[in-house]
Parts: structure tokens; sequence; C-alpha cells
């Protein structure tokens, strides 16, 4: 289960006290930790993401004595990854409620299908191909917590679902549902966008 | 013929499900292709730095404070040995009981300065004749 048995080492000697073997986790793990935190915070608040990501390093640092090498460390870190952007969005006010979605896109016309191939783009399509991508941000920052943290950790992390289930504290066809449901609300904001335009 | 449509539809109906359900990140999928332009957030230079100096001030001011951790259980124990050292002793005897053994003690000695006054008129043999002029009693 042990994916890289240096960081176990490293959290060793870091719960020893030990600030070199902390330096080299937080810069083997800052990119995958801060970009999580920085996508689940959204762009509007990107600035907040560097106090979170280093709460997340702290805690790391304090729980360090209570790693057990058996767990993978990615899944442990995000969790603790997890446990503080939610903690910091519920003292923010900006904790959205994980509501299912009423209607589902099954069967109706996918609105991806019209966009511009972006090969094939010209400036038009390439400006087109743009705005969706920042309705998408936008989509993505409105998503509840649990579809939005899925969605980072599968399409950015590439976690398999089973990590995602212990990161979430859920199963893995949950994790299933939740990555469904998250897509689907990111293609009706695009088909939104796009009747709108 | 039936059974092998039911089992058509449900291979067809399972395969479809599959695909929505399991085939998320599949790359041909635009909609990935979209998240993918999705600039990822850069982590500032000065992260690691930074994540450690807040390491070291946060150390330093929790050991500032560590001598609280053993000055609250100390305080308590010496608090709690100045209570049983400090505190006066209770009389052995229950106060009712002692102001009984009181009266009782006063009540004796009165009782036996009568007899003893009683004897001493007795022995004199002027009662009561000169009990009134005697100067020799004392109490």
């Amino acid at each position: 289960m042990m994916d890289a048995p240096e960081e176990a080492a490293w959290l060793q000697r870091a719960a020893e006290g030990d600030e070199s073997a902390f330096v080299l986790l937080v810069e083997k793990h800052q990119d995958r930790v801060y970009g999580t935190v920085a996508r689940m915070l959204g762009q509007d608040h990107v600035s907040e993401a560097e106090d979170v990501a280093q709460q997340v390093f702290l805690r790391v640092f304090r729980a360090a004595g209570r790693y057990r090498p058996e767990a993978k460390f990615t899944t442990w870190l995000f969790t603790i990854c997890r446990n503080c952007v939610w903690t910091h969005l519920k003292k923010a006010g900006r904790w959205h409620r994980d509501e299912p979605v009423s209607g589902e896109d099954g069967g109706e016309l996918d609105p991806l299908d019209a966009l511009p191939d972006p090969e094939a783009a010209d400036a038009a399509s390439g400006m087109l191909r743009k705005e969706m991508v920042g309705t998408l941000e936008k989509a993505i920052a409105e998503l509840p917590e649990s579809q939005r943290m899925a969605l980072i950790l599968r399409q950015y992390e590439q976690l398999d679902y089973e990590e995602i289930a212990r990161v979430l504290d859920q199963s893995v066809p949950g994790v299933k549902s939740l990555l469904f449901r998250a897509r689907t609300r990111l293609r009706a904001a695009l088909d939104e966008y796009l009747q709108g335009t | 013929m039936s059974i092998c449509r039911a089992l058509d539809f449900s291979a067809t109906f399972l395969s479809v499900t599959g695909f929505i359900i399991n085939d998320m990140n599949d790359k041909r999928d635009p909609l990935d292709a979209l998240l993918r332009e999705i600039p990822a957030p850069s982590t500032p230079p000065w992260f690691a730095a930074k994540t450690v100096a807040r390491l070291r001030r946060e150390r330093r001011i929790g050991s500032g404070w560590r001598w609280l951790r053993w000055a609250v259980p100390v305080s308590a124990c010496v608090l709690a040995l100045l209570l049983v050292v400090g505190t006066p002793h209770q009389p052995a005897v229950p106060p009712r009981v002692a102001i009984d053994h009181a009266v009782g003690s006063a009540d004796d000695e009165l009782v036996a300065a009568l007899e003893e006054f009683v004897a001493y008129v007795e022995e004199q043999d002027q009662w009561p004749l000169e009990l009134a002029g005697s100067s020799q009693l004392s109490w």
C-alpha cells in the first residue's frame, strides 16, 4: 500500500523534530497541495490558498508521529488537505450545500459537441474556447465541495476512485456518483453559456 | 429469443452505464479537454521557505507556552498540599458532646464543693447559726 518509502522516512524524522526532512516533504508535494487548495478555493480567492496550503503542511508536521506507513501517503496528505479546506470554507461562510442535481443530461445533446477543435481553431473560435474555459472555472467554483474535490483529485491529481473514496470518506460508488453529478453540472453550465451566446 | 434480447439489452445498458460512470477520464471527452485548458495554479517560489518559517515561529511560540503545561498540574498539587497542611485540626469530639462534657464537669465540681461544704459544717457542728458569720468559707 505504501507508495513512497521516502515519505515515511521523512515523516518519521519530522516527528522527531527534524526540519530538514519537513522541507524535503514540502518541496516535493507543494505543487499538488497548493494546486488542489487553489482550485478548491476558486480563482476569486486564490490569495487565501497560500495560507491554507501552509496550514496543511503544518498539520502534516504536527501529525507526523501518527502516520502509519501502511496507509498511502497521498491519501493521508489529501485527507488533511480536504480537512483544512473544509474548515477554511466553513469559517469564511462559503460552504455550499451538497444537494443532488435535479435534472440530468441523459439523452440530451452534449453542448460540447459544438465546441471547435482546438487544433483547427481560428481566432474567433479560440476566443470562444477561452470564454468557455472561464465559464468552466466559475462553474467548478460553484460546485458543492465534495463534488469539486472529487473532480479535482480525479482530473488533476489522477487519484483512483478508491483513493478519492478514502480522502472524502465515501464509498467508491459514492465517488463515481459525485463525479457524474459534477460533470453533469459543468455540462449544464456550458450549455447555458452556449445558449446565451 | 426473448432471453437473448434481454441479455443483449442488459449488456448494452451495462456498457453504456460503464462508459458514463467509469470512463470519466476519457481523454476524448471534450469536457476533459476543456478542463485541461484551465491554467494550473502556480505555487509561489517562496512557499517552502515561508512554510518553514511559519513552522519555526509556531514552534517557538509553542515552546514559550510549554511551561503552562507543567504549571497547571504543579499548581494544583501545591494547592491541594496547602489545603491539607494548612487546615486547622478539627476537635476530636463533636461540638455537642464537648458541651455536654463541659456541663457535666461543672456539675461535678459544684457537687463536690457542696459536699465538702456540708461536711465542713457538720464537722464544725455549728449549723446553721454560725453559718452567716463564717468568714472562713471560700469557694
